[in-house]
Formats: C-alpha cells, sequence, structure tokens
C-alpha cells in the first residue's frame, strides 16, 4: 500500500512507526511530508499512530493480492475458473507429459518408446501406479542391449538415461599354434608373412584348402622344429562367378498415401479433429507434433495419422531394363560382398531363356585369401 | 606517584571505550551512503536534508536526493549524493 503523511511533523510518523515496529518501505521525503510503502495489516497500526504525530495519511495506491480479491468479490465464475485452473493442474501433474531418452545410439528412440510402453512408461500413464524399478528391469531384460539403465520421474516427465552394451570383439588367442591355408583357389601375386614358414612363393597357383604358410618352423640346422602363430596375408588373383536371375514379368507393390486424420491428444488421449473414416488401409504412420512452452513439453499434441494402402501393378520386361536391374543387383553385391576385394575386371553376359533372363557376371579381383588354421597337436 | 600514574593510564582506555559506546558511529561509502549507529530519531526527511538525532547530538546530512535506504530501532542507512555533514550540540 502506498500512502502520503502530510503535516507539521511527519518525521515523527517515522520514529513512532520504528518503535512501534512497522516496516515502512522505501520512504521518500518531501517539505512536511513523505510517501512510502506498508502492508495492509501495519497501515491500520500507522493509523492509529497519526493522531500523536498531528499528520494526515492518504493512500495512493493499493497493490497486492487482497486487494485484488477485494475488486473481484462478486465476480464468482472468476474464483470457479482459478479453481478449476488449479485442480486441473493438480491433476494433470498426477500423469507423465513427456518422455525424454538419452544415450541411444545403436537402439531408436521409437524402439524404446514402444518397450518403455510395454512396460507402463508412456504419456498418460498415472504416476502413482508406475513401478520405476521394475520398468526398468523389465525393459533390460526385453530390449537386451543395455548395460544400465535409469528411469527418473522429474515433476511430470520420465527421463530415461540409458548406456548401451556392446559385444566383445573376438579376441585371437596369438599362442596358438596355426596355419594359413588358401580359403579360394587362385594365383598368388603378393605376400606379406609376419609369423611362420612360406609354403608356395608369387606366381604359383594355389587350390582351396592349400597350406600357404605353415606353423611349424625348423630352427637352423639343428632339424629341430617349433609351433608358431602364423600370421600375414596372401594376396591372389581370384576368379569368381555371380548368377542374377532376373524374371520376365515382375509384379510390384506401390505404396500410396490415401488420407490423413488429425487428432489432439491429450495426455495419451486422442480426441479425432477430422471426423474422417478411412478404409483399405493397409499400413498407417502416425507423427505426433508436441505442443513446446518454454523448453518444456505440454501434454498436449496433435496427432496426424497418415494412411496408405498397397496397389500391385504387373510389369513385363525387356531385356534392356532386366539389364538395368540386374547392374543395380550386382553394384549392390559388390558393394556388400566384395568389399575386401580389388575387382580388376568385370565382364557381364546374358541369356535368355523362355521366363526369365540370367546375368552371369565373371569378376577376377584381388584379394587376401589366407585363412587361419589351427594346429591340432596330438600326443 | 607513580603508582597513581599508572593506575590512570590503566584506566584510560576503559574510559575512552565507555565514552565511544555512547558515542554515534558512522560509516560512509564514499558520499553515496551512509550508515549510522545510534541513532534515536528522525528529525527531518527531506530530499536536500536529513536530520538525525543520536542523543549526544544532532547529525545534518545534506545533498540532492537524500533518501533512507533502511531503518532500525538504532540505526539507519541514507543514500543518495551526500555534499555535507553538520554536528549539532
Amino acid at each position: 500500500m502506498v500512502f502520503t503523511a502530510k503535516g507539521k511533523f511527519p518525521e515523527r510518523l517515522i520514529n513512532l512507526a520504528m518503535l512501534s515496529d512497522i516496516a515502512i518501505i522505501n520512504p521518500i521525503g518531501g517539505k512536511r511530508q513523505f510517501s512510502a510503502q506498508v502492508s495492509v495489516a501495519d497501515y491500520k497500526a500507522l493509523y492509529n499512530i497519526r493522531r500523536q504525530t498531528m499528520t494526515s495519511l492518504k493512500i495512493n495506491k493499493k497493490v497486492g493480492l487482497p486487494f485484488i480479491l477485494y475488486k473481484n468479490r462478486r465476480r464468482k465464475g472468476l474464483a470457479i475458473g482459478l479453481g478449476l485452473f488449479f485442480a486441473i493442474i493438480n491433476v494433470l501433474s498426477m500423469f507423465i507429459w513427456s518422455i525424454d531418452i538419452e544415450g541411444n545410439n545403436q537402439v531408436s528412440t521409437c524402439q524404446m518408446k514402444e518397450t518403455l510402453r510395454d512396460n507402463g512408461v508412456y504419456i498418460g500413464a498415472f504416476k502413482n501406479n508406475l513401478d520405476v524399478y521394475k520398468a526398468e528391469k523389465d525393459f533390460e531384460l526385453q530390449l537386451g542391449k543395455v548395460g544400465w539403465m535409469s528411469v527418473n520421474i522429474i515433476g511430470s516427465t520420465a527421463s530415461v538415461e540409458l548406456s548401451e552394451s556392446y559385444d566383445v570383439p573376438q579376441i585371437v588367442d596369438t599362442t596358438k599354434p596355426c596355419n594359413l591355408k588358401a580359403k579360394k583357389a587362385g594365383q598368388i601375386i603378393k605376400m606379406d608373412v609376419r609369423e611362420g614358414q612360406n609354403s608356395v612363393s608369387i606366381g604359383d597357383g594355389v587350390a582351396k584348402g592349400q597350406l600357404l604358410v605353415s606353423g611349424v618352423v625348423e630352427i637352423g640346422e639343428t632339424g629341430k622344429a617349433q609351433f608358431v602363430h602364423s600370421e600375414g596375408e596372401v594376396y591372389a588373383g581370384v576368379q569368381t562367378k555371380e548368377v542374377i536371375t532376373i524374371p520376365n514379368s515382375v509384379s510390384y507393390q506401390c505404396i500410396k498415401e490415401t488420407d490423413s486424420r488429425r487428432m489432439l491428444s491429450l495426455i495419451g488421449l486422442n480426441l479425432p479433429i477430422d471426423f474422417k473414416q478411412i478404409d483399405n488401409a493397409s499400413s498407417r504412420r502416425t507423427v505426433t507434433d508436441s505442443f513446446v512452452l518454454n523448453n518444456r513439453t505440454m501434454p498436449i499434441s496433435i496427432v496426424t495419422e497418415k494412411n496408405y494402402t498397397a496397389q500391385g501393378a504387373d510389369y513385363n520386361l525387356n531385356k534392356k531394363s532386366a539389364q538395368v536391374l540386374a547392374d543395380t543387383r550386382l553394384a549392390l553385391n559388390d558393394v556388400f560382398c566384395r568389399w575386401n576385394c580389388d575387382i580388376k575386371s568385370k565382364r557381364v553376359e546374358c541369356t535368355q531363356n523362355k521366363n526369365d533372363y540370367v546375368f552371369t557376371a565373371n569378376y577376377y579381383c584381388i584379394e587376401d585369401i589366407a585363412q587361419s588354421v589351427p594346429i591340432n597337436i596330438v600326443n | 606517584m607513580k603508582q597513581e600514574g599508572k593506575g590512570a593510564m590503566k584506566k584510560l582506555p576503559s574510559l575512552y571505550k565507555e565514552a565511544m559506546n555512547h558515542a554515534p558511529f558512522l560509516q560512509f561509502n564514499s558520499n553515496k551512503e551512509v550508515t549510522l549507529d545510534g541513532c534515536r530519531g528522525i528529525l527531518e526527511y527531506q530530499k536536500e536534508i536529513i536530520r538525525v538525532n543520536t542523543g549526544t547530538m544532532i547529525i545534518a546530512f545534506k545533498g540532492r536526493g537524500l533518501n533512507i535506504k533502511c531503518l532500525t530501532t538504532s540505526s539507519v542507512v541514507i543514500g543518495g549524493y551526500i555534499t555535507a555533514v553538520e554536528f549539532l550540540r
């Protein structure tokens, strides 16, 4: 409450207020007057004191909740609305509004949300019914790729932190003796042997399974031998063949978006906005646009449901289009199956049968054909 | 005589302390703020002059835009641009 005290001796009012423990806030002095702020309770006490000081008090401004409530005392709707507002906030705070996931690299967020849903952690879940420890354990068991995880309920947000587990790499035991044998037939071009005794030399032709580097090494001219773990790379020119069959007629399934409808999602409860009936939908995809206010995800979101239908169509392929299809498949095959080979030449031949085209690709590649084979020692 | 002299010298600090206990304590922060301990009441409060009763004397702070920042039963903090301080007995 802001007031002005006027009179012969307004300073006395300050002194008496000070002795009566009345907090006068921000007093601004003037000629035979001063203005200041006090609380409502203190103003009543100050009003009693002012008679002793021959000063008059005038209220300049009434600020604060008591005055707002008094001003709006007849507006019952406002009071009901305010009460409802707090009641809704209180009820909504009992549910989970959003889920934050951190630490996932291999497992997708969508997959994690599905698994969390199976274990009771989802948008709209009642917080009191949530058994976080059980959900954590079940989640780890269900997903399998989790090293550790924790679900923390902070306000209305379920914060999920996890560390994924990694597969232990295959550890090669270098103490065990082994030979290097050819895993494919070919002609040796280059040898890089770090350990072991060469059994073949550059230019030699080798068959599949032939010994390349021996793990039994003689010690000088003593006539004695020792077992070693053979290591190295043996590069050979290898001829391989890849056969791809393309049928004359191909049937394709074309996915087409038919219609979409929107829904208002309120803490997991979906209320339709577009009243559309969608038939013959073979698959659907949902896109959720959450309402974010001040970096906080609100429990309201717009869910767009996109529906798709599959339409089949048959095509007859000629030799040219079959060639394009075969080239694509061969290119993919080269990338994923011959990534460790140096392809020197590739010759594709096409033969047409009654129902299909057969494409035969002849490769000449240089690749490492050495394969480690352990030596079994029997006493 | 010597012993009496020594006793008088010993008594001096305690007398000084006693005298200082009743005296107002002023602490200035440049000429922008002053804290006064031992305030008994405000005698005059205007933007140009604030006079404070300390019991033993009246201290007048003169300046521009003077205001009382904080007021308790025994101390007062005065802010503003202080140009002069007067001590009146």
